[in-house]
């Protein structure tokens, strides 16, 4: 395994698993290497209700690396000394790449389910990438379009709005936003001392290892700074 | 309410959620029948509060068509009480009519996760908007997994579970012809099998044309 570390910058995703919480350096995400913080940000992303911020660096780095490695595996593809060493890197990659795909996955499914939340609200708009920004307005006019033909254009004037009930009614209410009552499992990764959990100023102590279950809207903010994770 | 614009609601209601919970292979069919016929209940509902409403201001005395001051009712408990259930009604149809589209909507979105173009029989069971929709859709998401400057350059409907191995066994379940992967140049004839790379098998085996392999069984 130390030999293969040295080759590549890419530590293989099983050595996470055999590593145990003393030997992770506190302050979060340093010393944590790529593939722990992708690991990181699926699994936060699939535990989450609503859409987080897309993590540009974090995934222009592990492209590259991953089209770095591609490339040290085509150069020594016909060295039969170095077959095992290629056969284990291809596997390295497919995994890794099944991380970035679910993550991918995941936050457009997101993005389908709350198009009209997203494209409404400009700070949430900013937590997707442009690709997922163009995604989304695309599939808005596709979606929308296709309820409207279907169904809205067949209703009288007044309630022929996808966004609104009736054309009386104040507020957009027809949106589906996400549910951020939700609980959801958490692991705090530094020491915070006491923070509010609730309307009624109700604090609960979060030190380092602590596992909560706890609604999201509180860890909210937490969440952003990186100093819970969820699981 | 009269009785003619009540029970043609009442029994869309109950063919729609009947509909409703039948959906799980998309196996209704559209119904044509549905928005049309809503239409007209929903209109005639409409018209019928208005025009007990005219009724009502002439007998007063009022210009009909006078708009007058919105915020004020002018007619009686009872019509105001008939509006209410109309428009109430109006909104439950809406709700109806909105979750069915959007459900079947859904449904076609996962059909193009799982396969990439539409079996003969799934296709016959929707209506050509949603087949429109469906290749919308395909077209979306093509351009997103396409490489380049819009796309994020992967095949995001390959790998649902974490792969094991790089290359998978596979069984060609029809013939193909010759194809190129990157490990050489395969001819796909009917009962072969193969070991192919993952990545690349997984779009033929979405098509029907390989067949995951997962070994003998042995006793």
């Amino acid at each position: 395994m130390a030999e293969s570390s040295q080759q590549s910058d890419l530590r293989i995703p099983e050595d996470d698993f055999q590593q145990t919480a003393d030997d992770r350096e506190p302050g979060g995400a340093a010393g944590r290497s790529d593939v722990d913080l992708l690991r990181q940000a699926v699994m936060n992303e699939k535990a989450a209700p609503e859409l987080l911020h897309y993590e540009t660096d974090l995934i222009n780095r592990i492209e590259q690396m991953l089209d770095y490695q591609d490339e040290q595996v085509e150069l020594q593809q016909d060295n039969p000394a170095m077959e095992e060493l290629c056969l284990m890197w291809t596997v390295e990659l497919s995994r890794i790449r099944y991380y970035l795909r679910d993550y991918f996955r995941v936050r457009l499914r997101k993005v389908e389910k709350f198009v009209m939340h997203l494209l409404d609200n400009p700070d949430l708009a900013a937590r997707m990438s442009d690709k997922e920004t163009n995604y989304a307005r695309e599939f808005f006019v596709l979606s929308g379009s296709h309820l409207k033909s279907t169904a809205a254009n067949h209703l009288p004037e007044a309630f022929a709005s996808i966004v609104r009930s009736a054309g009386a009614s104040a507020a957009k209410d027809l949106v589906p936003a996400p549910c951020l009552d939700r609980h959801v499992f958490c692991r705090v990764l530094e020491d915070r001392g006491h923070v509010t959990v609730d309307e009624e100023g109700n604090m609960a102590e979060f030190n380092k290892g602590d596992l909560f279950v706890i609604r999201y809207q509180p860890i909210r903010e937490l969440l952003q700074e990186k100093v819970v994770q969820l699981c | 309410m009269s009785p003619q614009s009540g029970t043609p609601l009442l029994h869309l209601y109950w063919s729609k959620s009947r509909s409703h919970y039948g959906l799980h292979d998309l196996s209704s069919c559209f119904c044509w029948h549905l928005p049309s016929a809503l239409t007209y209940a929903n209109t005639l509902g409409c018209s019928e509060a208005r025009e007990r409403y005219r009724q009502r201001r002439i007998e007063e005395g009022l210009d009909p068509d006078d708009g007058g001051n919105p915020n004020a009712w002018r007619g009686t408990d009872a019509e105001a009480s008939e509006l209410m259930v109309y428009h109430t009604a109006i909104l439950r149809n809406k709700q109806l009519l909105f979750n069915y589209v959007k459900l079947r909507e859904e449904k076609i979105q996962g059909l193009r996760w799982t396969h990439r173009a539409l079996p003969a029989h799934v296709r016959a069971n929707l209506s050509p908007a949603e087949q429109q929709y469906f290749r919308g859709y395909d077209q979306l998401l093509n351009k997103y997994m396409r490489s380049g400057r819009l796309g994020v350059g992967l095949d995001l409907t390959v790998d649902p579970t974490p792969p094991d191995d790089p290359y998978v066994q596979v069984t060609v379940l029809r013939d193909y012809g010759e194809v190129l992967f990157t490990s050489g140049k395969v001819l796909l004839e009917r009962g072969k099998r193969y070991w192919l790379p993952g990545d690349e098998a997984h779009p033929l085996v979405m098509d029907g044309v390989l067949e995951y392999f997962l070994g003998d069984e042995k006793k």
